[in-house]
């Protein structure tokens, strides 16, 4: 199993946030039409769609299996099938309609707690599948147990244990301690990372995983296993989580967290006896982001190391040099940007994604619109040679170059979510599939005369079935055979220089280290360890006989660290020897049983309400007005439909006169989105746009929308809309009536990452021409155009120079205003006090952070504030309707903070530009409002 | 006068939001349904021949759910406890509800009834304690209360000189029959199963898994050692001997006073519920779905059904049939001859409670607090 990929949740959090914002935002592309199909269990309703259908049967059966298991450790029946969502890969998987938000490569699936849907992606690996079904599962158990427990007691459902425990116990039942989990454990208490037990509710990410999981283990061990039930059990009992904890574990909550501490202690401290971390036996080479994959090229006497990494804040290939004057390497500088265009959309920074042939031509793996690439990039040209695309294959990996360059050999995954290999030839431009099954292979390399592939693979059957050991694939009779059979796993194979040993990372003493064994002995049964550090080493390459680059976990971070093999003095060297003998050629994965074949349908949209909310509010002064708004969708998120319905009606006579409804659907369901609707509005109106105007006004009419995206970073959106408006001016006799048709046409960018206020690298424009006429009486007919340009320079890895330019224009008959003015725009100017039928704005502003973690101890509760950011800025701008009148503009300084990653505050201080730009004003203005950077 | 004004609107208020219990002109004779499991074996068998046909006779609610215990009867009168810490009081022909006490917490183990009285313990809500309560319901009044450290899920003795309290911690205390503590004995060991008794010794199981045997007079612990995984079944008692399931799903046959295990029994699955037997045979369910029939002397499977539920809650054991609830919404009802299930009533809700049966009436219990009644029949 590829358990690298988990990891990522932890780094791209932070981005999640960038999803749709005003008029700018990436977009969620459904790339594919996907046919779903339903397999209707005991327990469970199995989505899935295509080809999946053999894994969506172990799925189920893994599926079961759990719930036999859940509802004895729970003590707990659901009554009602799961939804149960598959998708064949991670790709597909990230275009889901069940969750609105983006979703990042590290997640491995979820439970949505509205509908109860588990999604769930297939990541090239029955275990993985295995484990992420069961963890989400444990979470819908949980969730029913808990809202069971506080309705059984008739008290208020809104409450969940901390997300600490919730995840720790979806890990804890789900599966078996691992070593991805021991890694990241060492990692946190050796380096004096880990997070005690009373402050795990601030923390985020993958740490409170691991924490929660080992914390459920030492519960179990010093209180009784049975101790993880009754916690839950007694969750109605406390409003505070720690009470409850206390309570049932019969000690105060400081006494569990210091024996918490201690019993870690014990058990990590002892193992510096005999490992060590990276940097005693090696030497730090990067020490910014995270980076990975590093790749070896002698550049004509200049020692290059190709490496994949984010340390520009982009995904993106990376060049060091080394400079022998220092003895050190130089800093890396940027050879592919990632994450800006559609051909480099996102970088798979944590699977082994890039390789360098000894000719010089780089393979690195991207994703492109709706599948993974490989691009050809020519060291010596430093351009892009070519970029391969292969219909079947969704996802790529492990791309490794014959020594010549002629061939380049990979592991797929295909339609089925099988992960195979394949094999390109550059010289007849084709494809050719080596394996097709449900085994997961990767990294591949060749052998010196390349009659063999070595890779690693979950095939492993008989003694030790399921351990990712060595194969070999012999490519004249395409038989594969053993080429280690140990109690371990073992992955990224590479050859020395001199093509004699293999050397390999492997998990046999907890963490993989690097090993190696003797690959011209062809008796050979041995592998030895060579090294033997606390926490794991990624990936590694040859930089001489004797010099090794790494790619290794320490302190939360993926380095490269130099290492040298004649240093490493490993006094008592570890072993294993292969048992050959007790291996077996292959197992099965067991299906569930499916008795009829109407258990087998096509899925048919299910609809069921997301979210109905009404209101009712009587008062003396206005009477009694209300309202409701519904909305709801299909199971798969794909066809929504809302409904909203309002009165505002002051006297029992004006209920039909004052009404207002709105119907709209949606689809998300294929590529291109749409949305139609019809609707009626009426009542009284005060428009910000116009000084002073209140006036009734009925609307109604319907509405086309369609959006196009070409990409995460472009789209092309396009709107028409009828409506019929009936305005009286309040005070006056004086109506107008209009059909009103309005036609948008817009072209919109956005490629901006995000830190917690705002963007600060990237860019953001959008260009729209609109038309708007009054087709039966002629009293209004005026064209619109935007454009708004938005370019983001990245000074460091949180601070950044923003500069914006944006002109608004609507012109022609009873042509409406913009305004402008407060917190968003011209700031220090009263709040939207600017106004006209054209406007622009200008705005320069330096954007840094200012206080990383402020902490107040009261005498009974802490208050802490994280990530306070400063701006310091200068805008301009005017508006005006005919004539043009002055420009306007503001300079200062302001604090951000992010609240909750749902809002983020602002304050500014500053002095206005009065005068038409000629002087300041006498004192300064202070302006408190919410709202995102520009 | 101010202040007398809203004293008389609040008590008006309060009064018309609650029905206190107040059962006048009640006799300290009258048959019925005392104590969670029906006497101080908790065998729940009933020695009747029923047909499986259960004709519906009425429902009515409770403001909260249940824990796996049951309802009692009084004469014409039923009384439920629930976990938003209310006791009902229903007729129980009719099931029209008379008269509630709401406390603040929980009641999680069924209260005992004795002379027209309750014994109860309710589970505070934002305290580290329970209070035991002796409540007079002709009078609707407390007559007394005792703080007890932890909370209390397990269910109550009724001896003959007592009530017998034994709470999660393990504390194990005797309280006389007007509600003063006598003695208590702590075990400082997890309990959740709830004790037997044969009027001179107390037994139970802990989480530790062993069978603890304590002296009814003065709370002596006269035996402790480990027997099985841990346990947290119900125990039943027939004679000297017990039978209890552990966490591993063994069905354990065990004689108190030779103090040795007669024989045990593999079924497979987490054992919560109590086993209930008859003459020849002990039958269990287990958290798996699966209820086993074993024969008391030699412990060999007579029969095993798997329901594909979950089974969490003793039967009802007649003559005839045994009736269970299942978590998933059902009543099996099951030859006990063959383990044959011959109906299956569909609820709307999961069923939690163990049947009672009393006077040709069985009552069940499901989720959201509902008591169902059902008219039963003779056989012929």
């Amino acid at each position: 199993m590829n358990w690298r990929k988990y990891l990522l949740l932890v780094i791209f959090i932070p981005q999640i946030i960038s999803a749709q914002y005003y008029f700018f935002g990436r977009n969620k592309v459904q790339y594919e039409k996907f046919n779903w199909k339903v397999l209707r269990t005991e327990h469970f309703n199995i989505y899935y769609y295509d080809d999946f259908v053999d894994l969506a049967e172990i799925g189920a059966n893994f599926a079961e299996e759990a719930y036999q298991e859940l509802k004895v450790k729970f003590n707990h029946y659901i009554n009602n099938r799961i939804p149960l969502i598959f998708y064949n890969t991670h790709i597909h998987f990230q275009q889901t309609n069940t969750t609105p938000g983006f979703i990042p490569e590290g997640v491995g699936g979820f439970f949505e707690f509205m509908k109860g849907r588990v999604v769930i992606p297939y990541l090239g690996n029955i275990d993985g599948f295995k484990h992420v079904i069961r963890h989400e599962l444990v979470h819908v158990f949980m969730t029913s147990k808990i809202y069971n427990v506080l309705t059984d007691h008739r008290i208020d459902t809104g409450r969940m244990p901390p997300l600490w425990f919730t995840e720790g116990l979806a890990e804890y039942w789900s599966f078996d301690w691992d070593t991805q989990s021991e890694m990241v454990m060492r990692d946190l208490v050796l380096n004096g990372n880990f997070v005690r037990l009373s402050d795990l509710d601030a923390v985020y990410g993958y740490v409170i995983y691991k924490e929660g999981q080992k914390f459920l283990e030492f519960v179990s061990e010093k209180y009784g296993q049975e101790k993880i039930l009754m916690i839950m059990e007694n969750f109605w009992r406390f409003v505070s989580f720690k009470d409850n904890l206390a309570f049932t574990l019969g000690e105060d909550f400081q006494t569990i967290d210091n024996y918490w501490s201690y019993w870690l202690q014990q058990d990590y401290f002892p193992l510096y006896e005999k490992n060590y971390p990276h940097f005693v036996m090696s030497k730090k080479i990067t020490n910014q982001g995270f980076n990975f994959d590093p790749a070896y090229y002698d550049n004509k006497g200049k020692r290059e190391i190709y490496f994949l990494g984010n340390q520009s804040g982009y995904s993106s290939v990376f060049k060091m040099e080394y400079d022998p004057e220092s003895e050190d390497f130089l800093k890396p500088e940027v050879v592919i940007e990632g994450e800006k265009e559609a051909d480099y959309e996102s970088f798979h920074l944590m699977e082994n994604s890039m390789d360098l042939s000894k000719t010089g031509l780089l393979a690195f793996i991207t994703k492109s619109l709706g599948s993974d690439v490989i691009h050809i990039y020519s060291v010596a040209e430093e351009e892009v040679l070519e970029t391969l695309r292969f219909d079947e294959l969704i996802t790529i990996e492990s791309p490794n170059f014959s020594d010549d360059g002629k061939l380049l050999i990979f592991s797929a995954t295909d339609r089925k979510g099988f992960s195979d290999l394949y094999i390109y030839n550059f010289v007849d431009l084709e494809l050719t599939r080596l394996t097709n099954d449900y085994y997961e292979e990767k990294d591949p390399i060749f052998n010196k005369d390349k009659t063999k592939i070595i890779f690693s693979s979950d095939r492993t059957a008989g003694i030790y079935e399921r351990k990712f050991n060595l194969f070999n694939f012999d490519l004249d009779s395409h038989i594969i055979s053993y080429l280690t059979n140990v109690d371990a796993n073992i992955s990224t194979p590479k050859f020395s220089p001199d093509y004699k040993e293999l050397y390999f990372t492997c998990d046999y003493n907890g963490t993989y280290n690097i090993w190696k064994m003797d690959y011209e002995e062809t008796s050979s049964k041995t592998i030895t360890q060579l090294t033997n550090f606390v926490t794991s080493v990624y990936g590694f390459t040859f930089i001489d006989d004797n010099t090794i680059v790494t790619s290794a976990f320490e302190k939360f971070s993926f380095q490269f660290y130099n290492l040298k093999l004649n240093e490493l003095g490993i006094d008592s060297a570890a072993t294993l020897t292969s048992n050959f003998i007790e291996s077996r050629s292959r197992w099965d994965a067991k299906k569930i049983y499916i008795p009829s074949e109407n258990d087998r349908l096509v899925y048919e949209h299910e609809y069921a309400l997301d979210y109905a909310v009404g209101q009712l509010i009587t008062d003396p002064v206005y009477g009694t007005r209300g309202g409701a708004l519904f909305t709801l969708s299909d199971l798969l998120g794909d066809e929504r439909y809302l409904f909203y319905i309002y009165n505002t009606a002051e006297v029992q006579s004006e209920i039909l006169k004052y009404f207002n409804v709105a119907l709209t659907r949606i689809s998300l369901k294929e590529r291109s989105n749409y949305g139609f609707g019809v609707f009626n509005y009426a009542g009284r109106r005060y428009d910000i746009r116009e000084s002073d105007e209140f006036f009734y006004e009925r609307v109604y009419g319907g509405f086309f929308e369609l959006y196009y995206p070409f990409s995460s970073f472009q789209r092309l959106e396009a709107g028409v809309s009828v409506a019929n408006s009936d305005k009286e001016l309040v005070g006056e006799l004086i109506t107008r009536k209009s059909l009103l048709v309005s036609n948008s046409l817009s072209f919109v960018h956005d490629n901006s990452i995000w830190t917690s206020t705002g963007p600060v690298d990237g860019s953001r424009f959008r260009v729209l021409l609109g038309y708007t006429s009054d087709i039966k009486f002629s009293n209004v007919n005026y064209y619109s155009f935007i454009a708004d340009y938005r370019k983001y320079f990245r000074l460091g890895l949180r601070s950044a120079l923003a500069v914006r330019g944006a002109f608004f224009v609507n012109h022609g008959k009873e042509a409406r205003r913009y305004f402008a003015g407060g917190s968003w725009d011209l700031r220090g100017w009263p709040r939207w006090s600017i106004r006209g039928e054209k406007l622009w704005l200008s705005s320069v502003e330096l954007r840094f952070p200012l206080i990383d973690q402020l902490y107040i101890n009261f005498p009974f509760f802490g208050l802490g504030f994280f990530n306070l950011r400063g701006a310091m800025y200068f805008d301009a701008g005017s508006a005006w309707d005919t004539d043009y009148k002055e420009t306007l503009g503001s300079v200062g300084f302001g604090l951000r903070i992010n609240l909750f990653n749902a809002i983020a505050l602002r304050y500014d201080i500053g002095k206005k530009i009065e005068k038409n730009f000629t002087e300041f004003q006498p004192k300064l203005f202070y302006q408190f409002f919410f709202g995102w950077d520009f | 006068m101010r202040r007398l004004f809203l004293n008389i609107i609040s008590a008006a208020l309060f009064y018309s939001c609650t029905q206190p219990i107040i059962l006048k002109n009640m006799s300290v004779e009258e048959e019925g349904y005392f104590i969670f499991g029906k006497n101080n074996s908790r065998n729940n068998f009933e020695n009747v021949s029923i047909t499986e046909y259960l004709q519906p006779l009425w429902i009515s609610e409770t403001n909260g759910s249940q824990a796996n215990n049951s309802v009692l009867i009084y004469g014409k009168y039923l009384f439920a406890a629930d976990l938003s810490g209310r006791i009902y009081v229903f007729d129980r022909n009719e099931g029209k509800q008379l008269g509630y006490e709401k406390f603040p917490g929980a009641i999680s183990a069924n209260p005992v009834i004795y002379k027209l009285k309750l014994f109860f313990v309710v589970n505070e809500r934002e305290e580290k304690y329970s209070t035991f309560i002796h409540f007079d319901f002709i009078n609707g009044k407390i007559l007394s209360e005792d703080m007890i450290s932890g909370s209390v899920g397990n269910e109550l003795l009724l001896l003959d000189d007592g009530i017998v309290v034994l709470t999660d911690l393990g504390e194990i205390i005797k309280y006389n029959l007007v509600g003063t503590r006598l003695w208590s004995t702590k075990t400082k060991t997890t309990t959740q199963s709830s004790p037997v008794s044969d009027g001179k010794v107390i037994v139970f199981g802990n989480q530790k898994g062993e069978v603890v045997i304590v002296d009814c007079s003065d709370g002596v612990i006269k035996y402790k050692e480990k027997i099985a995984d841990s346990i947290e079944s119900g125990i039943s008692l027939d004679g000297s001997t017990i039978y209890f399931g552990d966490k591993l799903g063994k069905l354990y046959s065990f004689d108190i006073d030779k103090k040795k295990v007669n024989w045990k029994y593999n079924t497979g699955s987490n054992i919560k519920s109590m086993p209930v037997f008859d003459t020849n045979n002990v039958i269990v369910g287990n958290l798996g779905g699966a209820i086993f029939s074993i024969d008391k002397s030699s412990g060999k499977k007579n029969w095993m059904v798997t329901t594909h539920g979950v089974i969490n809650t003793a039967p009802l054991l007649t003559n005839s049939y045994l009736y269970q609830p299942d978590l998933n919404k059902k009543v099996h009802v099951i030859n006990k001859s063959i383990g044959e299930i011959i109906k299956t009533y569909d609820f709307e809700r999961r069923l939690k409670l163990m049947p009672v049966y009393f006077d040709g009436i069985i009552y069940f219990g499901s989720d959201k607090g509902e008591i169902h009644a059902f008219q039963t029949f003779k056989m012929n």
